[in-house]
Formats: structure tokens, sequence, C-alpha cells
């Protein structure tokens, strides 16, 4: 990362004019600079401790997906009217004498400006080119704000891991899907952080494995673990899994028993089984366990018990995933596995150019099940 | 279907498989197959259920050979160090049959471990041959699997075979027949690992999922075509093989021929593997044949002398090692085809391909034609103006360009051409997949888009059986020469310069 100082708004773009003349100068025919951009990102943020952090992660995701990345630092609380703008720009080697250089632009905006926030957004785009919009923290919070931006974003990106009340957000995140629909796609972090494991899950059941399996599953369990304070976050999140498997499998809910450290919710699958799923808390191993840690399926019936075991190992960093029949296991499959940062589940969400329709349907099914459990 | 791939990145998942590697101690196998192979168990694109059996005439154990194996990957892998939880999985299933292809002893070895594989890691019956040998072992392999009943059984059975697709077009029939007696067409998998280039796919996305290209792409806006495949390299160790093959059975006729027909071809009615290597076949059939007065005035083919390749010296080619001192085997060939065809007709089409050459690199320049001769470019104007060129580099700096006119900047009208320019590392970073990992995967998968139908094969000998006819006539009379380091022989020039054109420089 290099050159950043502080500039008003409206000075942004001669600055990054006069950065970009300057790179083309200094070039030589041992190095190279190009300027690469596919696309614009937006990263909203009212913790001022994320400033680092996002340099971090936007100088890891340039690297794979270039683009000019607009940082917001806003403090709604402060009552002096600022709008400042500092420019930097991150470079990575592509072989030994050519860079690749992508701007970002950081702006610190007090309470007062952030009314005019949007449209000095708008003026600092590059044009024809995606805008994606990464509001970190609740969104809720800034409706106002929200507003005037969704409807200029082609994606919206967020966290449903820092949701605290599902009764009150689920419904009201819906709202805004129904009303973005034609122009906006969703991205929640909570759905994409289960990525591997229905990749994993998807495993058990492709032809030659245990395709035929798959419609007779009627018990499901998912543990997992929660950071303090987060709890209904990660609930969520294992609930976004089991109400995936409901709706990829056409199971119908039925009821629930919810009680404080598992949740049960009880379907009817395609063939008029009972389906039972259970959504376990379990306490944290260590202070820094999170998320899910074991997802076993099953098939329970007189004389026939057959699991699907997903299981992370964290000493070898591997996810194990096993089999087992009438009480013998075997290992199907081991994957090395480690958590995606922030930059890889962007990069992985960016890709996408239409609406993830699977999460849709698996957050419709799961805003279903929420009142119940 | 499995539902539960819906959205997933993994939505072509293999079935549980063998892969059998006939030639599995040689270089291929070394370098890019078990490395392809890896790559796809380390982003867990392979199936659970999954061994490998190498079958070579090299004395190895299975441990021997699994040690070889790895020693490979940590060599030539995108993933390296190797990950030892991905590999030991992988060399678990993985087993070898020494013997010679042309024994059937080889073969009933081959049967017991196929079992004993199929029994332990549930493969279900799928094998995937790979002949990653000497063409002249195609038939022998082949044949011995049809009379082991390794070619048929429980599951599904496919075949992969290298370049080249024979040496002519009789050849080219006879082998294609041979496979065909043994393995349906939909089995057979033709591989050009020029397909699974990532800047080879991008041909049929730029062409057809771009409003602007489509439109123009025809004789009405194009002027004529050029196809280059420059190499710095010379024959290296392959002497033997080069002997025999020659610039244009190594290069031209295979893989600059699949670059042909996707820049020529119609769109295909879908995405489907069939239609789209029916318009590959449909634009290679509509090659206008050359004729043996015409093959003389527009072809050229060459051979290099000693020269210099960046400062350094090298040797003539008939110094190389393995080849014959008196040999007129063509390292450089240049031909201008033209494609007989509603869109293409009258558009010249030049290809070249050379060894030894002052630079490497693989691209397709389309050139448009001029504006019309009034305004800028009048015959009295002080500021000619070139061609617009789109140019397709398929390696290196994989990407696209395109060259236009733009006025320099000042009082009086002057004309300049500058380059827009995208580049794939870039935009999109520099960890492509092999070509070999695209294509393995596929044949497990059991897509042939992007294989070699055999009528593709048959059609594009059909083209060059004459050509290669009359350049073996004419040299024992003539051989053309070009010094090493250099564009190839004046000849390549005037080839283009008879046209008013000249070859692009890369």
């Amino acid at each position: 990362m290099s050159e950043e100082s502080l500039f008003g708004i409206d000075q942004i773009l001669d600055n990054l004019k006069s950065f970009w003349s300057r790179a083309g100068q200094t070039a030589t025919t041992e190095r190279s600079i190009s300027h690469a951009c596919l696309s614009n990102l937006i990263i909203y943020t009212e913790n001022l401790a994320d400033e680092d952090v996002l340099s971090k992660i936007v100088a890891e995701f340039v690297q794979k997906h270039p683009c000019r990345a607009i940082v917001i630092l806003a403090q709604p609380s402060e009552k002096s009217p600022k709008l400042q703008a500092t420019v930097s720009t991150h470079e990575s080697s592509i072989g030994a004498h050519h860079m690749v250089a992508c701007e970002q632009i950081t702006l610190r905006v007090n309470g007062p400006s952030l009314d005019e926030l949007s449209s000095a957004i708008q003026a600092l785009l590059v044009p024809d080119l995606p805008i994606y919009l990464w509001w970190r923290g609740v969104f809720l919070n800034q409706k106002a704000l929200l507003e005037k931006m969704l409807p200029f974003v082609t994606r919206f990106i967020y966290d449903g891991v820092t949701w605290t009340n599902l009764l009150h957000t689920v419904p009201e995140v819906s709202n805004y899907f129904q009303r973005f629909a034609g122009t906006v796609a969703f991205t929640n972090f909570n759905w994409s952080r289960l990525r591997p494991w229905r990749e994993y899950t998807a495993d058990f059941f492709d032809p030659g494995a245990f395709q035929k399996e798959i419609w007779d599953l009627n018990h499901v369990r998912v543990e997992y673990m929660a950071l303090p304070g987060f709890e209904e976050g990660y609930r969520f999140r294992a609930l976004l899994y089991v109400a995936w498997l409901a709706a990829q499998l056409e199971w119908k809910p039925l009821e629930s028993v919810p009680d404080s450290k598992t949740s049960l919710l009880r379907f009817r699958s395609s063939k008029g089984a009972t389906v039972e799923t259970e959504l376990a808390l379990l306490p944290q191993s260590s202070p820094g366990s999170q998320s899910i840690q074991r997802i076993v399926m099953s098939i329970q019936q007189p004389g026939h018990n057959q699991d699907f075991v997903i299981e992370r190992d964290h000493k070898q960093h591997l996810m194990v995933l096993s089999t087992k029949l009438d009480g013998t296991s075997s290992v199907f499959r081991t994957v090395p596995h480690a958590d995606s940062s922030n930059a890889d589940l962007l990069y992985r969400e960016l890709g996408r150019r239409v609406r993830n329709h699977v999460f849709e349907k698996a957050f419709k099914m799961a805003a279903r099940l929420i009142p119940t459990i | 279907m499995n539902p539960l791939r819906e959205g997933l990145v993994r939505q072509r998942v293999p079935e549980p498989c063998t892969l059998v590697i006939f030639g599995a101690s040689g270089d291929l196998a070394h370098r890019k197959l078990l490395p392809a192979v890896y790559s796809l168990a380390h982003e867990g694109l392979l199936p659970p259920y999954f061994s490998i059996i190498g079958v070579a005439s090299t004395t190895h154990t299975d441990d021997s050979f699994r040690e070889d194996m790895k020693h490979a990957i940590n060599q030539f892998s995108r993933y390296r160090p190797i990950n030892e939880i991905v590999w030991s999985a992988l060399a678990r299933g993985m087993h070898y049959v020494q013997g010679n292809f042309n024994d059937p002893q080889t073969y009933k070895k081959l049967q017991l471990i196929f079992e004993q594989c199929d029994l332990e890691r549930r493969t279900g019956g799928n094998k995937l041959f790979y002949l990653s040998t000497a063409p002249s072992q195609f038939e022998s392999i082949t044949s011995q699997l049809k009379h082991s009943r390794l070619s048929e059984g429980q599951g599904w059975q496919r075949v992969v075979v290298e370049k080249p697709f024979g040496h002519d077009l009789a050849s080219a029939r006879e082998l294609n027949s041979h496979l065909r007696s043994i393995f349906a067409e939909n089995e057979i998998f033709r591989i050009d690992h020029y397909l699974g280039k990532e800047t080879v796919q991008n041909i049929l996305v730029l062409r057809f999922a771009n409003g602007i290209f489509e439109p123009i792409w025809k004789n009405n806006y194009i002027d004529h075509v050029q196809i280059t495949v420059a190499e710095t390299l010379g024959v290296g160790r392959r002497g033997v093989y080069y002997e025999e093959a020659g610039a244009a059975r190594d290069m031209m006729q295979n893989h600059m021929m699949q670059l042909l027909a996707l820049v020529a071809m119609e769109p295909p009615v879908n995405l489907q593997p069939e239609s789209i290597r029916d318009e590959k076949v449909k634009a290679l059939r509509a090659l206008h044949p050359l004729s043996e007065k015409d093959i003389g005035s527009s072809s050229v083919h060459a051979q290099y002398t000693a020269g210099y390749i960046q400062n350094e010296r090298v040797p003539s080619y008939r110094e190389e090692e393995k080849v014959s001192r008196d040999s007129t085997t063509e390292t450089f060939a240049a031909v201008r085809l033209f494609i007989d065809s509603w869109r293409w007709a009258g558009v010249p089409f030049y290809l070249r391909h050379g060894k030894r050459l002052a630079k490497s690199g693989t691209e397709i320049s389309v050139f448009f034609k001029k504006s019309p001769g009034v305004l800028f470019n009048a015959a009295d104007s002080e500021t000619p103006i070139e061609n617009n060129v789109l140019t397709l580099r398929i390696q290196p700096n994989e990407g696209v360009s395109l060259r236009m006119e733009a006025k320099v900047p000042g009082q009086v009208l002057q004309i300049q051409s500058v380059k827009m320019d995208f580049q794939y590392g870039t935009e999109f970073g520099s960890d492509s997949p092999e070509a070999y990992e695209r294509l393995l995967l596929d044949a497990m998968i059991g897509d042939p888009t992007l294989f070699i139908r055999h009528d593709e094969a048959e059609q594009s000998w059909m083209f060059f059986d004459p050509i290669l006819q009359a350049w073996k006539a004419s040299d024992s009379q003539n051989l053309v020469t070009y010094p090493a380091g250099t564009w190839g022989p004046p000849e390549s020039e005037q080839l283009l310069a008879g046209d008013n054109r000249k070859w692009r420089r890369l």
C-alpha cells in the first residue's frame, strides 16, 4: 500500500489521475505497472478500529479481483460535519516484471455529513462496472442511508452472524429482498460460510455414492459453537443449513420444540416420513471456537441405521467425512479445510453475477421457521 | 441428479472411477497427468472413490511408483509443496502394473489389480484408460483391452488418446476405425491440450457473448486472419518423434486447425458438445482444398540452420540430438488457406508455425478492413491509416488487444495506432488451472466438448495430406532454410507480401 494523503472529496479524482500519470512515467522495461478494475467495492463500517483490518482485506482481495475500493469509516454519533478522503493504492506482482495496482479511497464521515455520502460515492464510482456494497455491522441501524444506496447497488453484502433479534431482523431483511428483488442481489456471509458444509453434504449423495439414500434421511443433528454475544447469529447459520436441506429436499415444516440448548424442528419428507432436525449449541472448546463443528445426517429405520457424518478436525485442519452403517464406521473422504477469509468469501460471491436462488429459497424457509424456534 | 448440488461451485462431479495410465513412467505422466490429478484432488474435484493404475514397462513396485509420482507432483504441480493428507488419500488408491503393452499377461495383471481396486475403492467398474504412449502403441493397447474384456463390463469405459491421431489421412481413418470397433465414439476422447487452455475456451465467449463482435465477424468487415504459433525452442530430446512429424503434423494439423475452427465456426445452436463440434467440423469441411499448383504459391516450409536465440548460439536442426544429418523435415510451416463459406468467402487465413523463431508466442490476429478511401484514408492523405486488429493472445500474456487509430494531440492532424489491452493475469490473477486438469475432469465426467471428434481429425488431415505429399516430393530437390532466431525464411514474408499484407510482429 502506498501514497496516502488527505483530500476534500472534490479533489479525489484529480489526485487519482495524477497518481496514474506518475505511475506511467516511472514504468520501465524491467518493471511495468497496470491499473486494473473489475468492479466498485464499497465497504461501510462504523467501527474505526476496522480501518487496518479492512486495508488488509482489500489488499488480499484485489490480488484476485482488482477493483476500486471505497472504504467508508462512519461516525454517526459525531456532531461536527466532516467528509474527507484519503487515497492509497494496493500493488501486487504478476510475474517478475509486472505490477497490478488498484485504488482504495477511504472516506471519513461524521453524522451530519451522512446525508451527502450517497451522492459523494456516486461521483467516485468507475462507470459501467458493477457496484458491490459490503456493510459491516448491523445495517438496519442506518435505514435512511441504506435506502439511498441500495437503488444504485448491484449486490448488497452483509454478515448475519451479527444479528441479535432474529424474530425482528429476519422479516425486515426479507422485506428488503422483496423490494429490491429486481435490481439487487443479496449476499449473507453467514450463508457463504456454509459453502464447504454444503459441498461436503452433497458429496455423500452423488451418483455412485449414496444417491438413493438422500430421500430416506430422517434425522439431522447440527452441532455448533458460538462466540459470546453472537449466539443468535450462529444459531441462524445452523438454521440456514437445515433450511437449505429442507428446501432442496422438499421437506415441509411441521412443528418445533425449542429449549435453551437445542432446537428441535420437524418436517414431513417428500416420501411422507417425519424428519427430525436438531440445532445443538455446544460449549466453546476454546475461546475462539465458533461455528458448525459437526453434522450427522441419519437414516433411522427398524433394522437399518446409517449415519453420514461431517466433522471438523481442528488439530489437523481437516474435514472428515465418514459413514456409519449399523454400528460400523468408515472414512468416506478427508479434505484439507481452513476457514475462508473475508477476502475469499468476497471473491467467491462477486464471481456470481446473478441472484443466488438457492440462498433465497433457504432464507425463505429459515424465515418461516424462525417464529417456531 | 443430486438436488444438493444446485448452486454449488462443483456442479459437475465425476462418478467414482479408476484412471488407468498407459505409459505411466513417461514424461507426460510425470509433468502433466499426475500433477493434474493431484491438483484435482487438492481442490476436492475428484470423486471420493477413485484409484489410479499406472502401466508401463519400467520396473516399479506400487511403493516405488508412488514415490516416483510424489516426486513428480512436488516438482510440477501448481500446489507445492505437496499436502501430505491429500497425497496419502490419493496414494492409497495408486497401483502399478509392470509389463509390455503387447503382452496379454500385462492385461491379466491389470484385470486383477483393477478388480481389487474396484472392490476396495468402490469404483463401480468405471474405467478411464489414458494412452500416454507412442502412437504406434494405440492399436495394440486397445486391441489387448478388447481381448482381455477390460473395454467392457459393469460401469462405463472411456479411452483418452493423445495426439497425433495418425500421420496422414489414411492412418487417421484406420486409427479411428480401429478405436470405434472397440469403443463407441462417445467413449473416445481425442485430447488436444490446446482446447483445455482458458484463452482458447475464451474464443467462444469473446465471439458469442459480446454483441459487438459477431455482427462484424465476416468477410464484409474482416480483411484477413493470422494464426501464429512461434517457438524459440528447438526439438530438444524429441528428435526421433520430430523427424517423423515435422512442424505441420506436430502443430498445424491439430492445434492450429482447432484454433482456426473456433475462429471460423458458425454460432452453435446451444452449448451441447455435439452442437459445438458439428459447427467446428463444418468449418473444417469448408476449407478450400489446395491443388498441386496452389501448394507452391500458398505454402512455405523450411528448416532452421544454426543461429542465435537471445544472444546464445544454437545448432542447426540437422545437428540436433537423434536427427538425421541430411534430414529434410520441416521445422517451419506457413500456409494461406480459404474457407468456402458465405461468411468467409475471399478472406485469407494465414497460418504460421516454427521452431527456433525470434520469439515465443501463440496468437490469433483478426485484421479488419480499413475505412473507406475518403477523409483520413484518401489516396493523397499524409496520414495513411492502419487496419484495426483484434488479437487474441493464447500464450504467453494471455489476453485480448484491439489496435485502433487515434488523433495525436496538437494543431496538426496526425494519426497514430494505439492499443486497448485486456490481460487475463491482470484482471483475473494468474492462477488458472492447467489445461490437463480441465480435460481430465471432463473425460471423467464424460463431457467431450473440448475433445476432437473423429470427423474433425479426418477433415483436418484431408486438407493437409496433399500439402505434406507435395512438400515431401519437393524436398529432395530444394530445401528452404532459415537461421535460428529469425522469423523464418524470406518466402514466408513473400507469401503475404504478394497479397500486399505482412505478418504481425509478435
